[in-house]
Formats: C-alpha cells, sequence, structure tokens
C-alpha cells in the first residue's frame, strides 16, 4: 500500500510528533517545578497540540500516500498551526505561572486557526485538482 | 516577474527552508510578547483624573497648605519615634514581630483617620511593568509605614483607583477573587468587578481599591478555606495583607518566607494572623518576592524571591501611612 518513501516520511513524522509530545510535557513538569508550585492549564495542555494535530495530519498522510510530495504546502500550513496554538500555550502559561495575567494568547490562537482553515482549503483544491487531472486522463 | 515568483517557488521548495524561516518569526513573536508582558514599560494615562471623592482635595488649597505645614511642625515636635513604634497626635503604629508556624510575621497596628492611608505609584506614574522598590516609593512620598501593594502593574485588565483617581476601569479575568474598596468615610468593603462598573465606585465614594484577594476576613470571620490558594501558588510564602479592625484602626501583616529561617505562610494561616488581631475584613495583598515592609526608611522583613538572596522586589505600588 505504501512505497518504502512514504513509510520513511511517515515514520519521521511519527517520531516527530511524539517527540514533541513527550517534549513538551515534561517540559510543563520542569517549568512547575521552579515555580513554586505554580500551575497553568495552557502549560499543562500544550502537548496536546502535536499529539492531536499529528494524529489528523498522519491520518492525511496516509490518505495521500501516492502523492504526498504534492501536499507540500498543506503539511506545511497544518503544521505551523500546530507550532502556533504550542507557542500561544507556552507564552500564556510562563504569564501565568509568573503570577501575572494577559491575553497574550490570543493573537496566536487566530493565527493557528487561520493556518488550520488555509490548510484544509489547500489541501481540498490540490485534491479537486488531481482528480481533474485524473480524469482529463 | 514569473522568473522571480519560480526562483522564489524553488527556494522555498528546498528541505527545511519554511520550517527555519516561520520558526525564526514564531520565536522573535513569542520573545516581544514576553518582552511586552514582563520587561518593557508601557505608560498610561488615567480614565479620569477627577478627584472629586479623595479626601485628599481641600477647597481653599493655599489656607490649608499654610495650615498644613504649621499643623505638620507642631506634629513633628510632638512626634515620638522608637525601632518599631510611632506616635504623633494623628498617627500611631505600634510593630510587632512574632512568629507563625516558624515565619516571621510582622504586624503593624496602625491608629489613624483614614485620610493618612494612602497609595503611591511607582516613579509616580501610572503604567504596566512601571516598578519601583517599595522602599524607595515609600522615601518619594515621606512614608512613615509603607508595604507593598496589589501589583496592578502586572496586568492589563482590573480596576485601578489610587487616592481617588480611576486609572482603569476593564473588569479583571479573574473576578472571582473580589476588590478591597475604601470609601471616603472610612468604611471598608470587598466588591466584585463584574458586579460594578469602576464609574459606580468612584460615584459611591471609592477612594482606593485592591485587586488582589481573595478575601481573608469578612465580618470577622475566616472566609478562605485551607486549601484556598491565590493563583495556584505554593502552599506557604511571604505574603502581604491589610484589614481593618474598625473605623481609624487598620492592621498591616507582612510575612518572610523562602528561607531557611521563615517557611512562609498559606492564606489560612494568614487569615488566622489578622483574626487573632481583631481584624472585621481583611484581604490578602500581592506576596512572594514583593512583600516588604517599610518603616521610617528602613525595610523591616527579609524580602526575598527565590530564597537565595535578601532583596527587594521592584513592585508597581505601595500602600502607606503619612501626610
Amino acid at each position: 500500500m505504501f512505497t518504502s518513501d512514504t513509510k520513511t516520511k511517515m515514520t519521521h513524522s511519527l517520531v516527530g510528533y511524539f517527540g514533541t509530545t513527550v517534549f513538551l510535557f515534561v517540559f510543563y513538569l520542569v517549568y512547575k517545578n521552579f515555580a513554586f508550585g505554580e500551575d497553568s492549564e495552557y502549560m499543562r495542555c500544550a502537548f496536546m497540540a502535536p499529539l492531536f494535530g499529528g494524529l489528523i495530519i498522519m491520518t492525511f498522510m496516509a490518505l495521500t500516500s501516492k502523492g504526498m510530495r504534492k501536499y507540500r504546502l498543506f503539511y506545511n500550513l497544518w503544521n505551523s498551526g500546530i507550532a502556533l496554538v504550542v507557542a500561544g500555550c507556552l507564552t500564556k502559561g510562563v504569564v501565568e505561572m509568573s503570577g501575572r495575567d494577559a491575553d497574550c494568547h490570543i493573537p496566536y490562537f487566530i493565527a493557528a486557526g487561520v493556518m488550520f482553515l488555509a490548510s484544509v482549503a489547500v489541501f481540498f483544491g490540490r485534491l479537486s485538482y488531481r482528480q481533474k487531472k485524473i480524469e482529463q486522463i | 516577474m514569473k522568473r522571480l515568483f519560480g526562483k522564489l517557488n524553488n527556494f522555498f521548495r528546498k528541505p527545511f527552508v519554511y520550517a527555519v524561516i516561520f520558526s525564526l518569526i514564531l520565536t522573535g513573536c513569542v520573545g516581544y510578547s514576553l518582552l511586552a508582558v514582563f520587561v518593557i514599560p508601557s505608560y498610561e494615562t488615567a480614565v479620569t483624573y477627577a478627584k472629586t471623592n479623595s479626601y485628599l482635595v481641600t477647597e481653599d488649597t493655599e489656607e490649608s497648605e499654610t495650615e498644613d505645614v504649621e499643623t505638620t511642625e507642631e506634629i513633628k515636635a510632638e512626634t515620638i519615634i522608637t525601632d518599631s513604634t510611632y506616635s504623633d497626635e494623628n498617627i500611631t503604629i505600634t510593630i510587632t514581630t512574632k512568629v507563625v508556624n516558624d515565619t516571621t510575621v510582622y504586624i503593624c497596628d496602625i491608629y489613624c483617620s483614614i485620610q493618612y492611608l494612602q497609595t503611591a505609584l511607582a516613579n509616580s506614574t501610572y503604567g504596566t511593568n512601571v516598578t519601583e522598590k517599595t522602599s524607595e516609593i515609600a522615601d518619594s512620598v515621606g512614608a512613615i509605614l509603607a508595604i507593598n501593594g496589589d501589583f496592578y502593574g502586572a496586568n492589563k485588565k482590573g480596576y485601578v483607583i489610587k487616592n481617588g483617581v480611576l486609572y482603569r476601569d476593564t473588569v479583571r479575568n479573574d473576578s472571582e477573587y473580589g476588590d478591597l474598596v475604601v470609601y471616603s468615610d472610612g468604611s471598608w468593603d470587598i466588591i466584585y468587578e463584574d458586579e460594578i462598573s469602576a464609574e459606580e465606585l468612584m460615584e459611591d465614594g471609592v477612594v482606593q481599591l485592591f485587586a488582589f484577594g481573595p478575601t481573608l476576613v469578612y465580618d470577622g470571620e475566616i472566609v478562605v478555606s485551607e486549601d484556598d490558594e491565590v493563583d495556584r501558588s505554593m502552599t506557604n510564602n511571604p505574603r502581604t495583607a491589610i484589614g481593618i479592625v474598625e473605623d481609624g484602626h487598620y492592621v498591616f501583616v507582612v510575612s518572610d518566607g523562602r528561607t531557611d529561617e521563615s517557611e512562609g505562610l498559606s492564606l489560612y494561616e494568614l487569615a488566622q494572623v489578622l483574626e487573632d488581631c481583631g481584624c472585621t475584613l481583611a484581604y490578602n495583598l500581592d506576596g512572594g518576592g514583593s512583600s516588604t515592609l517599610v518603616f521610617m526608611g528602613e525595610v523591616i522583613n527579609k524580602p526575598t524571591t527565590l530564597g537565595n538572596g535578601i532583596k527587594e522586589r521592584e513592585v508597581s505600588d505601595i500602600v502607606y501611612i503619612g501626610y
């Protein structure tokens, strides 16, 4: 079903998302240890972005296994969205754990939403283009 | 143009180019966000400068200034000051040091009219990340006794009313903690920002507002549970609190913490101290490294942020007793 090149790419992606998920959770535990017991839901949940974002992208990878290269823009935009969610969570988490309060995470979440929507639009646009090409052939 | 677009397209197709560029931009954005929250000062204008409710305003300013100078000189002649007490015609302060739960606690009993309980801003300037040491602010206003305030400058939201001036009227996110308000007639109360507007508070005669919390004692009873904590912070911490026993009798409490000598107090232990002092209403102010007590220009407690050195933290505002 998958070529060896596809399997390699998916394995790399899986390692990347899983590693990022674990890193963010461990980072939260370490940071909390030095924060005089302060806690932040945003920092605690930051690991969920690569976990669930990665699960979704891996599903897309499986669906587009025969032409992954042609969906590079889609992957870049989707991963950018995940990175923006993580950045927003960490920024808000650092602020909350210092005892302050600021809505610094909102621009990141808005930008992430735009990235996710753009990536989905690019994906379906690309999919539609490929189907038309196939029909022409 | 087509060639340029083609070159750009080929450039971004190279492995990791997009990732590197995006990461650099994102890192820069995060860095700026954190600097804006913690470092970059933002000088802002007050919502209103009208001091209509301030007990500090007098109609005949020139005459009263002359009277004030004469009165102040008379008062200075009758002032008695020791290491832990201050007494003049209008103000009496007694500082008691005790150990509670392996923590040094400083209790200041203050007898004075409400007009002598004032607040001051760092560098006499309103804004976020505008900070100064408690002792320096106290020195600039000639405070007899001063403690750190509610660190309004750490947040972008929350009512700010200092000495009858409304500086900010946006509702804080954690309004459930309640704010301590001091009225021009000397009465104190707890309000919730999502239930009343800042303008209404000004109309009602509020001259001071402290937005930190939670409330420790209300109607003479401890209202904080043994599990309550300010923003999920560590149980034992340096603390600062303010309370009223009755009209004209106030209490400032500052505790050490995060050191080998002083473990720190939980909110419940702090509330117990204030209840034992006879407070009918007591409120928690900013603690941790901000907790500072200054008496006659000297820092009395041992302020520390990380527990590895005694050093004052710069704060955005203080509460003080003075003329």
